[in-house]
């Protein structure tokens, strides 16, 4: 296992606000006596971690000196690299834009750390997280540009622990994008933890996109609470990562509220790539639609793992969850699991999953057009994985991803791999 | 349906509820080696089916009771329970004038044709009375045909072989919890076999029924079609009423050699216990069944309205090339009934196929999961399920899980899996009362329309009787 040591050290190097030290302490504390998770726990069955422990794993140490070439990224941005600000740009003013440290500094943000919960690797984050970013969008008002948040991580083996909060006040109006990455070939360990406060009629488009080095970990965390009428749209996107997992939970604690979850991963070589969802209807007339689409090639493993719970009185919820799921290769693997647990009687709840492969009678048919087997394929497996894409023309941001996305496509194929 | 006649039928008793008087040689509570030992004497056991009971009882005493699944109950005491329990008649009867009268009665008022009733014709009836079997019906005419079946404590006297040979190859002795309790002090249960390319003429039929108070009953029940041969099975339970829970843990194994068909089929009315869900049975099975051969069969099909848990997974090992498993639900929990059931389906052949039905319906407090698993491994080429699980919710307190797993390592299978939820449609409900209907004809015509796809799988005396448990369960659920 990990030492302790290494924790604890990393730890002694967090120049926080010292209002939150003696939290950290008790955080960790709770974490090494819960360890790293296993398979044996129901909802780490399809995860291994053990390679973490075979890590010679650290906080960073060397501070970045020069900024890193940043694409454009078209609105407000604030990028990280190891855990501390390089860069921003943007014209919000700190009150509604901020590192974390700086929110903190200044008053902790009402509900700062309530929704994340007490699993072991959130545990860890927050007692080890070191910079991170708070949005604050008061009440009624719009923010007209996308907020960019980037995180990158450029030393080897190091774990890194990025923490955000936003509270989106009443009837506010934003877009959020959180950008994971990394430098290719080093392996390191990206632990997130991100919150998300929805009060009544606010509206948050959330996009999250997993992009990280080939060989890296990252284990994240998305908590969103959803009071009345409010919206949460979000659109997970896994591209990267040796083994990529998020978390989403959701709590639609308000009545009306609605949630749109759209999400594709793309898994190839020997990397997985897990999405877990804990929808909770938890008020009257909640709606929640799950689409999720996963490519599975080489000996890649994808996860869909989604559950939708509606407690008693949530009369009228509405959930729809759907995963659809193409294995491209004879050693890939995908394993899903929609499950419903529902626990009051005037709801329409259903979920579908399947798993396939491309179909040949469409293969078949573009090939009959003149259209050559490879552009055939590609046209196909870019159709499927569009289905999700719908929040990209509503945010505007599609030609910023498209670009992205389509170069983690799965590339082309020689025969002997079809089935 | 107005209140009072909710409030009738949920008063209603429980039909099958009387307790036959007979004397009882019980063993004492609670287990160790020396029951074991016991039970495997008195049946005149060879030393192989002692030594694997014990070997099965070493393994269970290193496992916990799983927790996993969405049942609560209280701890159950397993010091408390009489592992064994065989009606005193000594010798077994040559005939049936030589059988308890009592029983018979019993049998009578539950209408089992245990004389042979040409009017049933067709069904062999091998009738467990708690744990002895005491008499077993058309078995010469099935003796001709070279088929075995018997009560499972004469398969071990009488066809040793076959017993060593099949007996926890599919269900081993390690398996699970209630497996390995059930391995060791099993007490009797069906044994078939078929032989080579016979087709069964007629169901194969067992009614158990558990009867000593706080006896566990622990069948084992094990199924052999050899290559070609072809099978149907009908189990079917109804149980007096206990105050006490009682528990069941049984295990069947099914093997399906090249070419053999093996159907399955239950109807489940074991006591739910009262309206406060207190004296119902804990029904804690495993069922399993494999594929062996190429082109094999296996079908379960269940209809599930009592016991106050259930927790049962029927499931198929599809191991030969081209053989088809097939899984047909319909689980009614009223009251405080809890049922945790569903099916796994294992892909290991070439063009496997599989499908699974699941209909849970939920009333009163009553809580119902699906749980499932779909696996299909790198070398089941073409593999398919399609797996649909619908849940129909009555009433407010009521509570419809789906917890199914698929796994899936092999690029040319194509896995489905679809579920819903929902209560009663009011608007098909006043579809129909417009159309003269009353409100429970109509709950009766949606519950059997949703139920339809499960129901025609079920043998033709099977089907009549379900379609008329789920009527009288569901009475009143919807108001």
């Amino acid at each position: 296992m990990i030492p302790p040591t290494a924790y604890l050290d990393a730890l002694s190097h967090i120049d926080a606000p010292s209002n939150i030290t003696a939290a950290r302490q008790d955080f960790l504390g709770k974490f090494l006596q819960a360890g790293l998770p296993d398979s044996h726990q129901e909802d780490w069955r399809y995860t291994s971690l053990a390679h973490l422990e075979r890590m010679p794993l650290h906080a960073p140490e060397a501070m970045p000196e020069t900024l890193p070439a940043l694409e454009d990224y078209p609105g407000a941005l604030l990028a990280y690299s190891d855990d501390r600000l390089v860069w921003q740009d943007t014209t919000l003013p700190a009150t509604v834009l901020s590192t974390l440290s700086d929110a903190i500094g200044s008053g902790m943000p009402a509900a700062f750390g309530s929704l994340a919960g007490n699993g072991s690797l959130t545990q860890l984050n927050a007692a080890l997280w070191r910079e991170g970013a708070c949005l604050r969008v008061p009440a009624g008002e719009r923010l007209r540009q996308p907020v960019f948040l980037r995180f990158a991580a450029a030393e080897p083996d190091a774990m890194l622990y990025p923490r955000v909060f936003i509270h989106m006040a009443v009837g506010s109006d934003a877009i959020l994008v959180e950008n994971f990455l990394g430098d290719p070939g080093i392996e390191y360990w990206q632990n997130p933890v991100t919150e998300i406060i929805l009060e009544a009629g606010a509206r948050l488009t959330h996009l999250r996109i997993i992009e990280d080095s080939k060989l890296a970990t990252h284990t994240g965390l998305t908590a969103v609470h959803q009071a009345s009428d409010s919206s949460y749209r979000a659109l997970n996107l896994t591209l990267g990562g040796q083994v990529a997992r998020h978390e989403l939970k959701l709590t639609l604690a308000g009545a009306g509220a609605e949630a749109r979850l759209d999400g594709v991963f793309i898994v190839e070589g020997r990397r997985s790539a897990e999405q877990h969802l804990r929808i909770v209807h938890l008020a009257p007339r909640g709606n929640s639609r799950t689409f999720y689409r996963g490519l599975a090639d080489g000996r890649g493993r994808g996860v869909f793992d989604g559950r939708v719970e509606v407690r008693a009185h949530a009369d009228g919820s509405d959930a729809q969850q759907s995963s659809r799921n193409l294995l491209l290769s004879p050693h890939a693997e995908i394993d899903a699991k929609p499950q419903l647990e529902i626990y009051a009687d005037d709801v329409k709840c259903s979920h579908g999953a399947t798993v396939g492969s491309l179909d040949e009678d469409a293969l078949f048919y573009l090939r009959s057009r003149g259209i050559d087997s490879e552009t055939a394929r590609r046209l196909l497996l870019e159709a499927f994985v569009g289905e999700a894409l719908g929040l990209l023309d509503d945010t505007g941001l599609r030609d910023w991803m498209m670009p992205r996305l389509l170069a983690r496509m799965p590339r082309s194929h020689s025969e002997e791999s079809r089935p | 349906m107005s209140n009072l006649d909710l409030q009738r039928q949920i008063d209603s008793e429980y039909r099958w509820g009387f307790v036959t008087d007979i004397e009882q040689e019980p063993f004492p509570q609670g287990l160790d080696e020396s029951v074991i030992r016991r039970i495997s004497a008195q049946k005149g056991e060879p030393a192989f089916m002692l030594e694997w009971r014990l070997k099965a009882y070493q393994h269970w005493l290193t496992l916990h009771e799983p927790t996993w699944a969405t049942v609560h109950h209280p701890p159950i005491d397993y010091q408390k329970i009489y592992f064994y329990a065989a009606p005193k008649m000594g010798n077994r009867p040559k005939s049936l004038a030589e059988v308890d009268p009592q029983l018979l009665a019993t049998y009578e008022k539950l209408g089992i044709p245990l004389q042979e009733r040409e009017a049933l014709a067709g069904v062999a009836v091998d009738a467990v009375f708690d744990s002895v079997s005491v008499a077993t019906t058309f078995k010469d005419k099935l003796e001709t045909l070279g088929i075995v079946f018997c009560s499972f404590s004469e398969a071990v006297r009488e066809h040793p072989e076959l017993v060593r040979q099949y007996l926890g190859s599919v269900v081993p002795y390690t398996d699970n919890f209630f497996a390995s309790l059930n391995s060791a002090v099993f007490s009797d249960g069906s044994f078939v076999y078929v032989p080579k390319g016979v087709n069964c003429p007629m169901e194969l039929s067992t009614y158990f029924r558990i009867n000593a108070s706080n006896s566990g009953q622990f069948e084992r029940t094990l199924i052999i079609a050899d290559e070609g041969a072809s099978v149907s099975y009908l189990e079917g339970c109804t149980a007096p009423r206990r105050d006490e829970n009682q528990l069941h843990a049984a295990v069947v194994e099914l093997i399906a050699l090249k070419d053999a068909r093996i159907k399955y089929s239950t109807v489940q009315n074991w006591y739910p216990g009262d309206a406060e869900g207190r004296g119902g049975i804990y029904n804690f099975v495993t069922k399993r069944g494999e594929c062996r051969g190429d082109n094999a069969h296996i079908s379960w099909t269940q209809v599930e309205t009592g016991s106050a848990i259930t927790w049962k997974y029927p499931s198929c090992i599809l191991r030969g090339d081209n053989s088809v498993g097939e899984f047909y639900s319909v689980a009614l929990t009223n009251h405080h009934q809890q049922a945790d059931t569903g099916s796994k389906m294992i892909h290991i052949g070439r063009n496997t196929h599989s499908t699974i039905v699941s209909k849970g319906i939920s009333a009163g407090h009553a809580s119902n999961a699906y749980r499932g698993l779909v696996k299909v491994l790198a070398g089941a080429d073409n593999a398919r399920n399609h797996t649909r699980c619908d849940s129909l919710l009555m009433g407010p307190d009521c509570a419809a899980h789906t917890f199914p797993y698929i796994e899936v390592k092999n690029p040319s299978a194509r896995v489905e899996h679809e579920a819903s939820t929902s209560k009663i449609g009011e608007d098909q409900l006043f579809y129909l009362r417009s159309r003269g209907l009353s409100e429970e004809d109509a709950v009766n015509l949606i519950v059997n329309g949703f139920c339809k796809e499960v129901f025609k799988e079920l043998p033709m005396e099977f089907a009549v009787e379900a379609q008329k448990l789920l009527a009288v369960s569901l009475e009143g659920a919807v108001g």
